[in-house]
């Protein structure tokens, strides 16, 4: 039986949405600007762009939730401004929702029959009544339903609560609710946010086979695999700007460029380009910082080098400036302004002549790298290193002093648009999979990197106190059990994380992580067990109690005080201490973390993801802790900002603070991690060095979808 | 089968009692729990599905029973007039909603608890109208050009009145309109999504409440004869809202074991004289704190253990 039939779905390349000059406004700037966008009939359109960015403002608009501030939505054809957003529905437009939005007092099956309600005849005096046709009715939209549960992959769990089922179950249960209401325009918001790879690879194939049923798409989504995987077609967001939009391999060139951009108001101006060159010498910057202070760090003693980091830096460079920017910028940029005085084509001979002995000098260094042996190598690589990257650091100034302004001013427009289409990487030299080369290199070197770039965070020392040279772990869990209700949710669980290490526990929703955290901080009682928190036992302790022992907890969400200031945020931190130490405690996070001293009057609501992030981290310092439990820091943000995060971890380690950290972004938390574990459903599976299991094979396939 | 066994049991022994029991006593109480529980569901639909909260029920109550009273009063015969207050009171709640509906969460409930105090000042100061503090004596229901005085009858005409309303709340919450009630409280941006006019939807939900309640009050004045303004009391009004959490919010059958329950504590506790009050609050307490989600739901929970 066919359960969906398409309301207008007959060609597949006629435009179905249609956004026009769309702008949203909550009073202040701008949340969405200018976004214009069509898209086509029977396709799959996702709509990315890093955390922030618009995409759920977006979403809502285009449901009908929000109304813009200026602009059309037009569906089918039709205007929806002015449509109460239960009109929409039949439209032929439904939705799911970023955080679930079940009923959890009824059945699943019950769940998806309310997707039926604009389909029957619905009237409130027709309900009391009832009689042969309503049950008939009835009958139909259960088969319906049940239908749809089978396409879904739950077709035994009708009759079950919500309740009952895992996570990423109740996320198919909402797509199959969707499609209960027969819509011909379906909007998916981050259907995989928060499933495990196997469940992401079910929702790939459902998105996949709504296709088959004539269904358009739209599909919100962080997941870029995924994203890549299904869409037909993809507009990238960035700052409430749209910024690109294209067929996948297009856009997959370079998208992490994308998010980067710096993007200003006003179009195709000259500022754009210099803008991207800028923001590309800003990279090669910020892993030049890296390798600059490896140098440093080692010291006197050349057997201190990282020599994977600068391996990796010096693969990035080379690639970056072999394949992205140099041919670019020699075509696009030095080539129209040659001419234009003896000077300028001197100064341009110069960067084009340094272009080829940078190349070379990395070829050189490269090699040096690989075949350092000893000592008298590690330092020769030291000396060249440094002295390489003083040639950059010039080439570079001397470009953005000489060449640049002159790029404002002297550029012809042709040449301008020609330049700017180039390094929008629309037309870039770059493969989707040299793309995933740098992505990888940028990550061995963000996450080994000895300091945080980004984000506003520095070194600066921590007051912690740490007890140098103990044998006894910090803190040692022994066969813990805990409890919901009648569920038992973690079994035996014991785990060793010793003073001054990163231990990580790593597993997929559900499996118990951030329960194992809450037993430690004393949020959730343990059954069964014992919790040594330096040799006594903790695990009778009220939560407050263990706080003021040295335990900070950050929980998963960051659970800022939204309403209070940044300032008052870090005061309730402090709350254990003696008052005279709190605002110097303050001063001390806003050195860490300069970018909330900037908006500590702020409302923490009105911080970015990583911002707040960043505040209940150092909220969670403010307790002058030895332990630091920390839960899902990376949750739904950016990439970028993510390895910054890992980046602002691993550096509290090193000061000596000893660290819990609960991930399910297992890829970048084992490498990092002195120790590991792996969580599935309550039970330590596996567990040793981080290195070691980010190699393990098993892991790999589970939890780091390689 | 074995589902269609209690029910049926239940249909037995009520229509038994009066035959079995008759004692008028008994039958009086049996009539006031009646009366109770019909309010009880309508308010326990309002605050289950929506998750509205009423604190203003027994004004709902009142004005069926005044509204059916004075028309009586004015020559409208007794069945018609019972009508025309209920439709009156269902306007009322209809204006009501579309004032306050777009109130949500406590502001309701003060809402409605404003309504209800203004209703009591206004029955005990409009002497002329509505006898004051001194109350009201209605006329008696008439059947065929009978009045209808005798316990036994209005015994079964309260329990019809109750099956029908009943039978008619759980059509409802069974069908489209139901559904989309039940999924209002904990779902309802899923719900608009999903197309259902969910103002609407309160508003019908609310008119309904209020006319339930309003039909009962009209049936109530004209079976005790007298009515007085303490029927519209905030202390009634909390009394209506207690059976619906004891029982469980949002369970029918609980509204009704409820409205059992706080009907016939009083009466149980009597021997305690002056402490009565302090007993049955100790063990409304007792009940909040030991089966937060009322009697039924953990009963039926246990049953469907051991039937699977």
């Amino acid at each position: 039986m066919s359960t969906v039939s398409p309301v207008s779905a007959q060609f597949s390349d006629t435009p179905f949405v249609a956004l026009h000059a769309v702008c949203k406004s909550f009073g202040g700037p701008n949340v969405l600007d200018d976004i214009s966008f069509v898209l086509k009939h029977r396709q799959v359109h996702s709509i990315i762009g890093p955390n922030g960015a618009g995409k759920t403002t977006l979403m809502n608009i285009i449901s009908g939730l929000y109304r813009p501030t200026s602009g059309r939505v037009l569906l089918d054809g039709a205007d929806i401004a002015g449509r109460k957003p239960s009109d929409l529905p039949s439209m032929g437009l439904s939705r799911t929702f970023q955080n679930l939005k079940i009923s959890g007092s009824m059945t699943v099956l019950e769940n998806v029959m309310l997707g039926r309600h604009r389909l029957l005849k619905n009237g409130f005096v027709r309900g009391l009544f009832g009689g042969p046709d309503a049950r008939r009715a009835e009958m139909g939209a259960r088969r319906v339903a049940s239908d749809l549960l089978d396409f879904v992959g739950l077709n035994s769990d009708g009759e079950r609560m919500p309740g009952e089922l895992s996570y990423g179950a109740l996320k198919r249960v909402e797509i199959a609710r969707a499609l209960a209401s027969e819509p011909s325009l379906l909007l998916l918001d981050e259907p995989a946010a928060g499933l495990n790879p196997q469940e992401t690879g079910e929702i790939k194939a459902l998105i996949q086979a709504l296709a088959g049923r004539g269904i358009t798409v739209i599909l919100v989504e962080h997941d870029m695999k995924l994203v890549m995987e299904v869409s037909d077609n993809v507009v990238v967001i960035n700052y409430g700007r749209k910024i690109a939009e294209g067929p996948p391999e297009q856009v997959a060139r370079n998208p992490r460029r994308h998010y980067r951009l710096p993007w200003n108001a006003g179009a195709l101006t000259m500022q754009d380009v210099v803008d991207i060159i800028q923001s590309e010498h800003r990279s090669m910057h910020q892993i030049s910082a890296v390798l600059e202070l490896v140098c440093r760090d080692a010291g006197d003693d050349p057997d201190a080098l990282n020599l994977t980091l600068v391996d990796a830096g010096l693969a990035y460079f080379a690639g970056f400036s072999r394949e992205v920017h140099h041919p670019k910028e020699e075509g696009f940029v030095f080539a129209p302004l040659r001419g234009l005085s003896v000077e300028t084509d001197r100064a341009l001979d110069q960067l084009t002549t340094q272009h080829v002995e940078e190349a070379h000098q990395l070829e050189k260094l490269r090699q040096r790298v690989h075949e350092a042996r000893d000592r008298t190598d590690r330092a020769r690589v030291r000396d060249d290193l440094l002295e390489f990257l003083s040639c950059l650091g010039k080439h570079i100034q001397l470009e953005e002093t000489a060449i640049l302004p002159l790029v404002r001013s002297q550029l012809p427009d042709e040449s301008r648009k020609a330049a700017y289409d180039a390094f929008l990487a629309h037309s870039d030299p770059l493969s989707a999979d040299a793309d995933r080369a740098f992505t990888e290199l940028r990550h061995i070197v963000a996450s080994m990197a000895p300091a945080p770039f980004g984000l506003g965070a520095r070194e600066a020392a921590l007051n912690t106190a740490v007890s140098e040279g103990t044998v006894l772990p910090l803190l040692a869990l022994e066969g813990i059990d805990a409890f919901y209700g009648s569920r038992q949710s973690l079994h035996g669980i014991t785990v060793e994380a010793a003073s001054g290490r990163l231990v990580s526990i790593v597993g997929s929703n559900g499996a118990g992580k951030t329960t194992l955290l809450k037993t430690i901080s004393g949020i959730h009682p343990t059954r069964k067990g014992r919790i040594l928190f330096e040799g006594s036992d903790i695990a009778r302790l009220p939560a407050w109690r263990r706080v003021a022992l040295g335990i900070a907890h950050c929980p998963e969400g960051r659970q800022v005080f939204g309403t209070f200031t940044v300032e008052q945020n870090l005061q309730i931190g402090g709350f254990t201490q003696p008052t005279a130490g709190v605002a110097e405690a303050v001063e001390q996070m806003y050195a860490l973390f300069p970018v909330l001293k900037e908006k500590r009057r702020q409302s923490a609501a009105t911080l970015s993801g990583g911002q707040q992030q960043m505040l209940a981290i150092a909220r969670s310092l403010m307790s002058r802790p030895k332990l630091l439990l920390l839960d899902e820091p990376s949750m739904g943000l950016a990439p970028l900002i993510v390895e910054e995060v890992f980046a602002i971890i691993s550096r509290l380690r090193r000061q000596g603070l000893t660290i819990l950290l609960v991930e399910q972004n297992a890829a970048e938390a084992l490498p990092l991690s002195d120790q590991g574990y792996v969580l599935e459903t309550g039970r330590i599976v596996l567990q040793g060095p981080g290195q070691e299991l980010a190699g393990n094979e098993q892991v790999r396939q589970a939890y780091l979808g390689l | 089968m074995a589902s269609a066994l209690p029910p049926l049991a239940l249909a037995i022994v009520a229509i038994g009692f009066p035959i079995v029991l008759t004692n008028p006593f008994f039958i009086a109480l049996a009539n006031q729990v009646f009366l109770n529980a019909a309010v009880a569901v309508s308010l326990s639909v309002l605050l289950g599905t929506t998750g509205q909260l009423s604190l203003g029920h027994a004004a709902f109550v009142a004005l069926g029973a005044y509204g059916s009273a004075l028309l009586a009063q004015h020559g409208v015969a007794v069945p018609a007039s019972i009508l025309i207050a209920t439709i009156l009171v269902g306007l009322l709640g209809w204006g009501l909603a579309r004032l306050f509906l777009r109130l949500a969460g406590y502001y309701l409930a003060i809402a409605t608890l404003g309504v209800g105090l203004v209703v009591a000042v206004v029955l005990r100061n409009e002497k002329e109208i509505t006898g004051g503090i001194d109350g009201l004596t209605v006329e008696p229901l008439a059947l065929w050009g009978a009045d209808i005085y005798s316990e036994v009858v209005w015994y079964y005409i309260l329990l019809a009145a109750l099956t029908l309303i009943i039978a008619a709340t759980l059509t409802l919450l069974k069908s489209p309109a139901g559904r989309a009630l039940r999924a209002l409280h904990d779902a309802e941006t899923a719900a608009i999504a999903l197309g259902v006019d969910t103002l609407r939807l309160k508003v019908q939900v609310f008119v309904y409440s209020a006319a339930l309640a309003a039909l009962m009050g009209a049936l109530y004045a004209h079976y005790v004869g007298f009515i007085s303004p303490n029927a519209a009391s905030f202390h009634r009004s909390v009394e209506f809202v207690m059976m619906v959490v004891i029982g469980g919010i949002g369970s029918i059958a609980g509204a009704v074991l409820g409205a059992l329950i706080i009907t016939l504590l009083p009466v149980t506790l009597a021997d305690f004289e002056q402490f009565e009050t302090l007993v049955a609050g100790s063990i409304l307490l007792a009940t909040l704190i030991f089966l937060p989600e009322g009697l039924v739901r953990p009963v039926k929970r246990i049953w469907r253990r051991r039937v699977s």
